[in-house]
């Protein structure tokens, strides 16, 4: 249970970039440290994060029920919170001394390219994981297509591949 | 201080249960990743309610950006906490977390029960191959503004191949990144474009 907490809240603290940043993280304690769930569950836990409104942290509900039922989701939940409530308020008393910190600005300039290496790097073991034939090939393809060609919404390409899953995989 | 000068632009500052009831909605309809989320907050906050001025809106979106954690919860945070102190940030980030939570928990309830059925499976095998769309997707549009510069570019493959080949670990990795950033970027010509981590445009995606 602490090492839940202290995972979450360690993964809350170190996220710069967003909520996509925090697959990498997931994957890397979760998963691999802990193995508190399988990669298939890991898989799933995100797709279930994408179906439901709000940030894909949210997906930290289904590994804290996985460790330690209700209280586990709500633990998970609040530590990796935690971070983000203090440094957004932390945040508007240093909001000026931050914009103009160049220090800061390099420091955020040389973790921006290298968090989108990190997502790519998730991506790829869950591609293995989740491309198991032809055919779950394409509908990625698919639903690629959708999102960066006809900027169709997220949450609505997830809920057709489900669909498709359903009937047809 | 804060507070005064938020006084001083909105006269009325909202009552918490008003805030915690905008941002319950929010939080049950916000789909589709922070800029969408931070949309439905724009309209509440700036347009309809006149809470917060345009310019203190796009200094919580910078927070956001800058700032670790999903974009829009450290947004509305921030936001939270102008208007209302201690108790508008706490009563804003539980209200927005709140529905997402109880469906997320729903959800899970579900699949622990459900999960073995055949049916099931293939659902979750058509989700799997949309994860990994969507993870494509968020990454192809963080990532183009950094393959302009050789510099940039380097660090993104450098992490890739450290994370993928040698397993090193994600929080040693985003130090050393940044690290390396402090090094490269001295100039301040090197930073003119602005301090984008992450840079959410309006495409879809979830990236909060």
């Amino acid at each position: 249970m602490l090492d839940l907490f202290l995972t979450f809240l360690k993964i809350g603290a170190f996220t710069f970039g967003g909520g996509m940043v925090m697959i990498p993280f997931i994957e890397q304690d979760a998963v691999n440290t802990f193995g508190w769930l399988t990669n298939r569950e890991f898989i799933d836990a995100i797709a279930m994060g994408q179906i439901t409104p709000g940030p894909v942290v949210i997906s930290s509900v289904f590994i804290g029920y996985k460790v330690a039922g209700l209280l586990g989701s709500v633990i998970a939940m609040g530590a990796v919170s935690l971070p983000t409530f203090f440094y957004s308020i932390a945040a508007a008393h240093q909001l000026h001394r931050l914009k103009g910190n160049l220090r800061v600005r390099a420091f955020l300039k040389g973790v921006g390219p290298a968090v989108v290496g990190m997502i790519l790097a998730a991506g790829f073991t869950i591609a293995r994981a989740s491309l198991v034939d032809i055919w779950t090939g394409l509908l990625a393809l698919a639903c690629l297509a959708a999102l960066v060609r006809f900027k169709v919404d997220a949450s609505l390409v997830i809920l057709a591949a489900g669909v498709i899953g359903l009937f047809f995989l | 201080m804060e507070a005064a000068e938020t006084d001083k632009e909105v006269p009325t500052p909202p009552g918490l249960l008003e805030m915690g009831k905008v941002l319950l909605k929010v939080g049950a309809t916000g789909f589709g990743g922070a800029m969408p989320v931070l949309a439905l907050v724009h309209t509440d906050y700036v347009e309809k309610r006149h809470w917060v001025s345009q310019e203190e809106f796009d200094e919580a979106v910078m927070v956001g950006q800058i700032m670790p954690g999903p974009i829009a919860v450290d947004a509305i945070t921030h936001i939270g906490y102008r208007l209302r102190g201690w108790p508008g940030a706490l009563v804003s980030v539980i209200a927005f977390i709140l529905p997402p939570f109880l469906l997320m928990l729903a959800l899970t309830l579900a699949y622990v029960r459900y999960g073995g059925v055949p049916q099931v499976a293939g659902i979750f095998k058509g989700l799997g191959a949309g994860v990994v769309a969507i993870i494509a997707a968020t990454a192809w549009r963080m990532g183009k503004p950094h393959l302009r510069t050789v510099k940039t570019a380097s660090l993104m493959v450098a992490a890739l191949l450290a994370l993928l080949l040698l397993k090193v670990n994600v929080v040693l990795l985003v130090l050393l990144a940044g690290l390396t950033g402090i090094a490269l970027f001295r100039k301040p010509a090197d930073l003119l474009p602005g301090p984008k981590p992450s840079g959410p445009n309006p495409t879809k995606g979830r990236a909060c």
